[in-house]
């Protein structure tokens, strides 16, 4: 007991190394564990399916760089997949990192190389000032709130943009977020009359899910096994699915680092109580 | 006192203004609507100047260390605003200069990104110690947060599909006490926005801009 004790006084540079090491081993090693896909993941996929050809997409990133990692992969193959299925794509940041964030997905799909054209395919609107305020004045009037694209082309020269104005033309939003919902909630949902996807972190599904039970979110594809789930859905293997195989590691070892600090803290406990 | 400068001014202002913005939702005129959406496009103006106000107090704070050559200090401050001005110029620039868009765009893809993506990445060690550290089933609450929390981690795991009650009980989790609790705290929160809404019409709240003189 004495011994298992001294398990809480374990320096935590050890604990550093450990987690160092399920992080390389998988990467030096891949598992290839297998991964199910989820039914959160499978609606959203099915979602984008159902949309007739020409139907218009609004993709509204908020997420700063530093997440890239994380949810990098879910938007490439959200991009990918409606692209690939001749969907058109308008997407818009609500954060100033969001630009760069769309834009690096988009550089990493390379539109261009399925055969779609800016402008015709799709537009990156750029940063729109003003959070729930830009989405409601999107959701009324897109020309009336932005005038030119993330690089400096006048909207009214882009034929995609010439059929969409408002709520009425775009037949899905999904919003790559790691936040509360409750605006995109008010302005998508209830004003503009849109279910939406959320393509969010993992730890952010849990405080989305009340919205999918009462109806106003249509979904959530949760996190870099969200992304790894969509990426085997649309057929193009990424750094999502890669990155299963560390997180399945370094998961299982928070929850075994969980356990042996309650084996120790249980031990000390009983040897106090053994000495008193 | 100055009449301008008295609490009920500011307390008039506020309360006008909200009671304004509240019934734009129940008013459906054009005239009052549009002059509403007016309001909060100047409160969008007014809120990029918080921006502004950020970027001089770090101005105010990390030039003093400069100045004062606070030792251990003051050449990260040096660094820091150096790297404010370097990149507000490049941002600035790049809307017009093509030249200067391609190194801000070099900035954010290859210098910004890389970084703050490992400094976000430290924080998995620090998460492990401080879950090896505090993450301790003290009394019965603890010990079914904890649970919980396990569970929610293995939810994420894809190689937990291969035990099969575990994502049924996860998924329980997330689907049933999960949205009961998160419900009662969205709605918890709406009632006490709205109470502090009221409060601040009636002029109740005394604090910061409202404190009397």
């Amino acid at each position: 007991m004495m011994a298992l004790s001294k398990i809480t006084t374990i320096d935590r540079r050890w604990i550093w190394l450990v987690v160092m090491i399920a992080f390389a081993i998988p990467i030096i090693r891949p598992l290839a564990i297998p991964i199910k896909v989820s039914e959160d993941t499978r609606i959203a996929f099915n979602a984008i399916e159902s949309l007739p050809e020409g139907s218009v997409v609004m993709l509204d990133v908020e997420m700063w760089m530093r997440y890239y990692s994380e949810l990098g992969p879910t938007t490439e193959a959200f991009i990918y997949h409606v692209l690939k299925k001749n969907l058109k794509l308008v997407i818009w940041a609500s954060s100033p990192e969001g630009a760069p964030f769309a834009e690096t997905a988009l550089r990493a799909v390379n539109p261009e190389n399925m055969g779609k054209k800016y402008g015709v395919d799709y537009v990156h609107l750029g940063y729109i000032a003003g959070g729930e305020k830009a989405m409601a004045s999107l959701m009324t009037d897109i020309h009336g709130t932005v005038t030119t694209d993330y690089y400096g082309n006048n909207i009214k020269d882009l034929k995609i943009m010439e059929n969409v104005r408002s709520s009425k033309d775009i037949k899905m939003i999904a919003c790559v977020m790691s936040t509360q919902p409750d605006d995109r909630v008010r302005q998508y949902s209830i004003t503009g009359g849109i279910k939406w996807i959320a393509l969010t972190s993992g730890g952010w599904v849990p405080g989305i899910k009340p919205f999918v039970a009462s109806g106003h979110v249509l979904t959530t594809v949760g996190g870099i096994r969200g992304g790894a789930e969509y990426e085997l859905l649309v057929g193009r293997p990424g750094s999502g699915l890669i990155s299963t195989d560390i997180t399945s590691v370094t998961l299982l070892l928070m929850v075994a680092l969980v356990i042996v600090t309650n084996i120790g803290y249980f031990a000390e406990r009983a040897s106090r109580r053994g000495k008193k | 006192m100055a009449w301008y400068r008295r609490p009920e001014i500011r307390i008039i202002i506020v309360a006008l203004t909200t009671i304004l913005v509240i019934t734009d939702f129940f008013i459906a005129v054009k005239t009052y609507n549009d002059f509403i959406k007016q309001l909060l496009v100047w409160s969008v103006i007014i809120s990029g100047f918080t921006i502004v106000l950020g970027a001089v107090n770090i101005g105010v704070v990390h030039g003093k260390h400069i100045i004062k050559k606070t030792p251990g200090q003051w050449y990260f401050s040096l660094w820091l605003i150096i790297c404010v001005i370097v990149t507000f110029i490049l941002a600035a620039g790049s809307e017009g200069i093509p030249a200067m868009k391609s190194a801000y765009d070099y900035l954010i893809n290859n210098i910004h990104t890389p970084l703050t993506s490992a400094a976000y990445g430290l924080i998995g060690f620090y998460f492990a110690s401080c879950i090896f550290r505090a993450f301790r089933g003290r009394n019965s609450y603890v010990a079914v947060f904890l649970l919980s929390g396990c569970l929610t981690l293995l939810l994420n795991a894809p190689v937990t599909e291969l035990v099969p009650f575990i994502p049924a009980v996860g998924n329980w989790v997330v689907a049933v006490p999960n949205v009961a609790g998160t419900r009662g705290i969205v709605i918890g929160a709406a009632v006490g926005i709205i109470a502090a809404g009221l409060r601040n019409i009636l002029g109740l709240e005394r604090g910061g801009l409202l404190a009397e003189e």
